[in-house]
Parts: C-alpha cells; sequence; structure tokens
C-alpha cells in the first residue's frame, strides 16, 4: 500500500477514501466522530446507510495507519446495523412499558402472556444494554488514540474491546432477525438463452463459464447435470448446473432473472452494440456427501411423488421395444401432473440417469417454488403491497464497452466487468455482497414495519 | 461404421446399466433400458427387504441370498443385484462361449471398484445351457438353488423377427440371444422349481408370454403379477411361491 491512507467507515455510509498524504487516519475518524458526538444526529449519520445501500451488512471496517503506512495494521469490528439497533430500541421501550404495567397491576393477579413477553425482551434489552455501553466505550477509546501518552493502553485495550463488540453485535443479529433457513445450502443453477438469438447463446454461455470460473475458484465442487450447446459451439440452449457446496446458495441466490448484455457481438460488422438476454434460476439444494451416489439423491426425489404425481415418459414409445429395438436414445421427459411444469435431460447415455436427474431438478423447482410462494404470503401477510425488488425484469446489466455491470435492483455500478465475468472471487463478491447488503436492509425494513414482531 | 447401423454401443463397447458400466461386444446383446428398468426396481425392492429382515434378527448374522439369473449375456443383471445387495452370491448362466468371456471380464471390471467385496457379495459365472434336464444343468453348473431365479431369455418369434426388429438389430445382434418362444419360459419355469426358488422375476415381449407363466405356476400354488414398462409395454412376469415374498409384487 502506498503513502496514502485509506478509510472505510463501511457502516456509516462513507465510500472508501483515499485521504491526502500526511494526513491522519485516526483523526480524520475522529473529526467524524467528534460531529456525531457533538450531537449532530447520530440517526442521520446512521440512516445515512440506507441511501448508499452498497456497503456490506453491519460491518465497520476501519484500517488504521498512522505512524506505518507501510504495515498499516487493520482494526475490524462489527457494529449492528442502524436498522436492528431501532429495532432493538423499541423493544426496549415495549420492556419498560410492560414492566411499569406489571407492576401497577400487582394486585390484579398475574399475567402468564405479559410475562413471558417481558422475559423473553429482556434478554434482548441486557444484551441490547450491555452492547450499547460497549460501544460507548469504543468510541471512547478511539477519542483516548488522539493522546499520545495512552495510545499505547488505549490500543491494546481497543482489541479486546472490539472482539467483544463483535461477539454482542452476532448475538444481538441473531436473536433481531430471523436465520435464514438457506444459507447452508448447495444450488442449482439454470441457464438460458434470452432475446437477441445466438448472441444470447453465447452470453448465456460467457454467464455459465463466470459461474463455473467462481465456483473453481472457491474450490467448490461443481457437476454439470445438463448442457445443451448451439450447433456453432460457442452458445448454449440450456445449462443446468450444480454446485455441491455448503453456502453456495447464500452467494448465489441474487443471480436468479433476467441478465443483460450490451456489446459488439463478434459476428457483427458494422460494429454496431446490441442488446440480448440470458435468464438464470436459482434452486437451492441440500448439500450431497462428497461421493454420493448422484442417482440415489434422484431416487429420493423420486420417493418425494405420489404414484401418478409424474408422468415420465421415454423416447421411443412407438414399437414393440425391448429386445426388438436397440437405442441409443435415452432421454426422458418428466411432466408434473398438478403444475405442469415439463423437465427434459438427455444428458447421458444412461436413461437411469437421465431419469434420476430430472426428478433431482423437478423437486428442486417445485421446494424453489414453494419457498417462494412462502415469501410472498408472508410478505403479504404484513403489507397489502408487495414490493418490486423481487422478480423485476432486468436484474443487471453488462457493459463490455465501458466495462461496467450496473445491478438494477439496488443501483450499483462496478467498472470491473472483466473480472467479475471471469468469475474472480473478489470482484464477484464485491457484486453480491452490495445486493446482499440491499436484500438485507429491506428486509430490515420489511421486520421494522412488522408491527406485530415476533421475537 | 455407425452409419451402415452399426450400434453403438459395439463402437464404443459399452453400455450404462445403473450405476454399472457393462462392457458390450459382438456376438452378445446389448443390454436394454427396458431390462435396466426392473432389475434395478427389483434391486431396490431387495435392498428394502434385507433392511427389514435385519432390523427383525440383528441378533443373527446377515443371511444368505442366492440369486441365479439365467441366459445372462453381458451379465448386467447378476452384477447390477449383486452390487446393490449384502451377502448375496449371484450366478449367471449363458450358452454362448462369447458371452460367458464377456461376462467374466465385466465381474472383473466392477470388482475394480469394490462394490462386491464391500458388501460381501460375488458374482459367478457359468457356461450352461437352460434346455437340458434340471438335474444335468445343476451338476455342470454347480448350481444348488436359489432364492430368486431372474431371465431375459431370447423371446422374438421368427416371424416377428423379420417384420418388428429394428434393422441394425437384425445385422448385428446374435440371433441366438434374440429368437426365441414359450419353450424357454418352459425351462426357466421347470429350472425354477427345482431350484426350489421363492421369486421369479422374468422379462418377456408380450403379454401372451406372461399369461403362459402364469398359468403355469397357478396350478403349483405360485402366485405372479406383471410389470409394464415406462412405455406401457408389458414387460415382465413377476412370480412368487414363498408368501413371505409377496413383496415382489410391488415391481
Ligand atoms: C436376450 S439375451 C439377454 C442377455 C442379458 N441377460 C440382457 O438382459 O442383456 C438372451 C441370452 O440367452 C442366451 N441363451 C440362448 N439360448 C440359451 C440356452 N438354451 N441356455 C442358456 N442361455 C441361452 C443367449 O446367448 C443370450 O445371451
Amino acid at each position: 500500500m502506498g503513502p496514502e491512507k485509506c478509510f472505510s467507515a463501511v457502516n456509516g455510509g462513507f465510500e472508501t477514501r483515499s485521504l491526502q498524504k500526511g494526513r491522519s487516519l485516526v483523526r480524520h475518524f475522529q473529526t467524524l466522530l467528534g460531529k456525531t458526538r457533538a450531537g449532530l444526529d447520530l440517526n442521520q449519520f446512521r440512516n445515512g446507510w440506507n441511501t448508499t445501500q452498497n456497503r456490506e451488512f453491519g460491518v465497520r471496517r476501519c484500517y488504521s495507519t498512522e505512524e506505518t503506512p507501510e504495515s498499516s495494521t487493520e482494526v475490524e469490528v462489527e457494529l449492528l446495523h442502524p436498522l436492528l439497533v431501532q429495532k432493538a430500541e423499541q423493544l426496549k421501550v415495549e420492556y419498560n412499558g410492560l414492566a411499569q404495567e406489571m407492576s401497577s397491576e400487582s394486585g390484579s393477579g398475574f399475567d402468564q402472556v405479559k410475562a413471558t413477553r417481558m422475559s423473553r425482551l429482556g434478554f434482548v434489552v441486557d444484551l441490547f444494554d450491555q452492547y450499547e455501553s460497549m460501544e460507548k466505550e469504543y468510541q471512547e477509546l478511539l477519542h483516548l488514540l488522539n493522546d499520545p501518552s495512552l495510545k499505547e493502553e488505549a490500543e491494546s485495550e481497543l482489541k479486546s474491546v472490539e472482539s467483544n463488540l463483535t461477539a454482542l453485535t452476532a448475538t444481538l443479529q441473531s436473536k433481531l432477525v430471523p436465520t435464514n433457513p438457506f444459507v447452508d445450502k448447495a444450488c442449482i443453477l439454470e441457464l438460458r438463452p434470452g432475446v437477441g438469438g445466438s448472441e444470447a447463446a453465447i452470453f448465456a454461455n460467457d454467464l455459465l463459464t463466470m459461474y463455473e470460473n467462481y465456483a473453481i475458484k472457491n474450490k467448490w465442487d461443481t457437476r454439470m447435470i445438463s448442457i445443451t450447446k448451439t450447433p456453432a459451439g460457442n452458445g448454449i440452449v440450456e445449462a443446468i448446473f450444480n454446485i455441491n457446496a455448503a453456502g453456495a446458495y447464500e452467494r448465489l441466490q441474487y443471480e436468479g432473472g433476467v441478465h443483460r448484455v450490451q456489446r459488439i457481438p463478434e459476428t457483427e460488422t458494422k460494429g454496431r452494440v446490441h442488446t440480448s438476454t440470458a435468464a438464470v434460476v436459482v434452486l437451492p439444494t441440500e448439500v450431497m456427501e462428497p461421493g454420493a451416489d448422484e442417482s440415489k439423491a434422484g431416487e429420493e426425489a423420486e420417493r418425494t411423488f405420489q404414484a401418478n404425481e409424474v408422468r415420465v415418459d421415454v423416447m421411443r414409445a412407438r414399437g414393440a421395444g425391448g429386445q426388438h429395438v436397440n437405442t441409443t436414445d435415452s432421454a426422458v421427459r418428466l411432466t408434473h401432473i398438478p403444475s405442469g411444469i415439463v423437465v427434459v435431460i438427455q444428458d447421458e447415455r444412461s436413461q437411469h440417469k437421465n431419469k434420476a436427474k430430472a426428478f433431482t431438478i423437478l423437486r428442486a423447482r417445485l421446494d424453489e417454488i414453494e419457498r417462494q410462494e412462502k415469501v410472498r404470503e408472508e410478505r403479504s401477510k404484513r403489507t397489502a403491497q408487495v414490493t418490486t425488488t423481487e422478480r423485476s425484469d432486468k436484474i443487471r446489466t453488462y457493459n463490455y464497452p465501458q466495462n461496467r455491470i450496473t445491478d438494477h435492483r439496488c443501483g450499483s455500478t462496478t467498472y470491473k466487468l472483466d473480472d467479475v465475468v471471469k468469475g474472480e472471487i473478489n470482484e464477484f463478491n464485491e457484486v453480491v455482497d452490495q445486493m446482499d447488503a440491499f436484500a438485507k436492509t429491506e428486509a430490515m425494513k420489511q421486520l421494522l414495519e412488522d408491527q406485530a414482531s415476533s421475537l | 461404421m455407425r452409419g451402415r447401423g452399426v450400434p453403438l454401443q459395439y463402437i464404443i463397447g459399452s453400455q450404462p446399466f445403473g450405476d454399472l458400466d457393462i462392457k458390450c461386444a459382438r456376438g452378445v446383446l446389448i443390454p436394454r433400458w427396458e431390462t435396466e428398468e426392473w432389475t434395478l426396481k427389483l434391486a431396490q425392492l431387495l435392498q428394502y427387504q434385507q433392511l427389514i429382515e435385519q432390523d427383525q434378527n440383528s441378533s443373527r448374522p446377515h443371511s444368505q441370498m442366492t440369486v441365479v439369473d439365467l441366459c445372462t449375456g453381458t451379465g448386467c443383471i447378476p452384477l447390477s443385484l449383486a452390487s446393490k445387495l449384502r451377502n448375496t452370491v449371484a450366478y449367471g448362466v449363458d450358452i454362448s462361449q462369447k458371452a460367458v468371456k464377456l461376462f467374466k471380464s465385466n465381474i472383473k471390471s466392477v470388482n475394480r471398484s469394490r462394490r462386491l467385496d464391500k458388501r460381501n457379495s460375488k458374482v459367478i459365472p457359468a457356461q450352461g445351457d437352460i434346455s437340458i434336464d434340471p438335474y444335468v444343468f445343476c451338476e455342470k453348473t454347480g448350481i444348488t438353488d436359489a432364492d430368486i431365479v431372474t431371465a431375459n431369455p431370447p423371446y422374438i418369434g421368427r416371424r416377428e423377427f423379420f417384420s418388428q426388429t429394428e434393422r441394425s438389430v437384425r445385422l448385428y445382434e446374435p440371433h441366438q440371444a434374440l429368437l426365441g418362444g414359450l419353450e424357454f419360459y418352459r425351462w426357466i419355469y421347470d429350472l425354477s422349481v427345482h431350484l426350489q426358488a421363492k421369486g421369479l422375476v422374468c422379462e418377456v415381449g408380450n403379454a401372451g408370454q406372461i399369461d403362459f407363466m402364469r398359468s403355469l405356476g397357478a396350478k403349483n400354488g405360485w402366485s405372479s403379477s406383471e410389470f409394464h414398462d415406462l412405455n406401457g409395454h408389458p414387460r415382465a412376469v413377476v412370480m412368487w411361491k414363498d408368501p413371505s415374498w409377496s413383496f415382489l409384487e410391488a415391481l
């Protein structure tokens, strides 16, 4: 790292900044803090987070490079997301109210419901009190760094406070936010070209390569379930791809939707920029044990269906079959009768394997539909209007001439398209993180709007 | 070659069958997906039955199971069953020398993956003609008894052979593996009785063959059912002598 100092108060809504030579990072940080401490409105400081939307969830990173610009010591602490602070404060108000009621009603008997609620809230309120005092201590320590005579002690003290604070944040967070049951899942990706003819098929293939590389670089176990290439060989008609690694779904869950590309196709002679699209579907799946039998998974999936729920069609339905014919056509077509969903797999020479794969995919698709149903139902229970973030038509644009990727859902833009499409972990993660932060903020907003908050 | 109608499996040298890659060579019939379908289902049923038994007599050592597959060809049926079941001895018998040789080589390659050892199972090849006297047959093959007999005998009649088979089948697959009729079902039934089999599963080409087998068995107290393949064709007759083997009906 050069002599330039860098500062990133992620949680506060400040972009990463390069400070001018000679200026002290810590001092800069303190000026900011000074402002907030001077009562300039802590909430505004916190709410800044919402509007930039492109920062990581709940993490404030602070790189201290004072005096030793070459060997920067990274100080990292996780603070509670502002919206969660808000929620905790609400709960505290409720708790105090209940406490008061209970004591004033002491004569009129014991209310079991209120008591249970109170003891539940008490646990969180207690944690939150600890958190607040710890955060205060933390900020005071940051102040002390200014004083050369106290700096050393302050620094060592800071270390322990930071780790305590981070741990508290994690506990509180888990109490305040319902946990996502899908974080540990593996996933299946389905890719298909959209509008734009052969260029769309090429783009779909590019996306596939991106995901494959990203998975490989993460050392994730991957498996092509089914792929149909275009006759030219440089595009795909369809690809179904399994990443069998816990956490793969967590990283790729936002990939579902229509991706749009703007570039000059290789075949374009006049140098015009074309726009085409490709569609991606992401399905959460269970993680299979390494070396587990693929067809066994299919058999298990098959067992989850009723006898007449799925129609299985195999090729060459005409003629006597058996010893009379020797077919190498092993395609299997499943029709899920209640929903009309059709899965065709013709990838393997083995009909048995094709059938197993088809059942695995059918199960995953139906599970995903069910999951989305549930989400929608819960949301409509809470608010009359359904947010448009989900399933908006174009989720992302890949603009090659500008080397730019824009995510239309969270509004973030990066100019590292080349690295992202190569599946480079850091660059790809950046795109995901921005969307993740956005989605989580949205989820938390929902949570706060939810008056009948369950705890 | 492919253009002339040579089956792809003879060119590549193999055909997937369940989880196995079965070697194929000219002179031996290529396993069909219809056979694969019922064989895998049967394996599942037997597997399940073994689990139940194990639950019931957890103190006793696992009981042995003997499978005898007649007209075994590449050996795809006994190999599939033995690679899925525990403590199983699976015999495969064929009249053709070429078939037995290929079967042996298939046993070797499946053994290499330790699938059989792991389950304490083994597959034994034998050359034999199922049309001869059952006593002589047993003497020659060393088979003394069976829990279950399976078979996919040649079942295409002469007239059908010219009118209803695919050209490449007619030209490139062994006629001995294809041409046959009710006599084969009679031999298989007689052998099953002789080996005191509790169950029998036999592939067929038409419903008449099923009816023939069922009527043979019905006279001697066998229960039976039929299996239809994914295309809806009658594909196998399922019979059991021992009431404890009625689970076969689920095929
Ligand atoms: C339709 S093929 C079945 C091969 C294998 N079981 C399969 O399903 O792929 C019939 C087999 O029966 C054998 N066969 C024909 N006549 C026989 C006989 N009299 N005794 C024993 N095997 C015979 C043939 O050599 C051929 O391999």
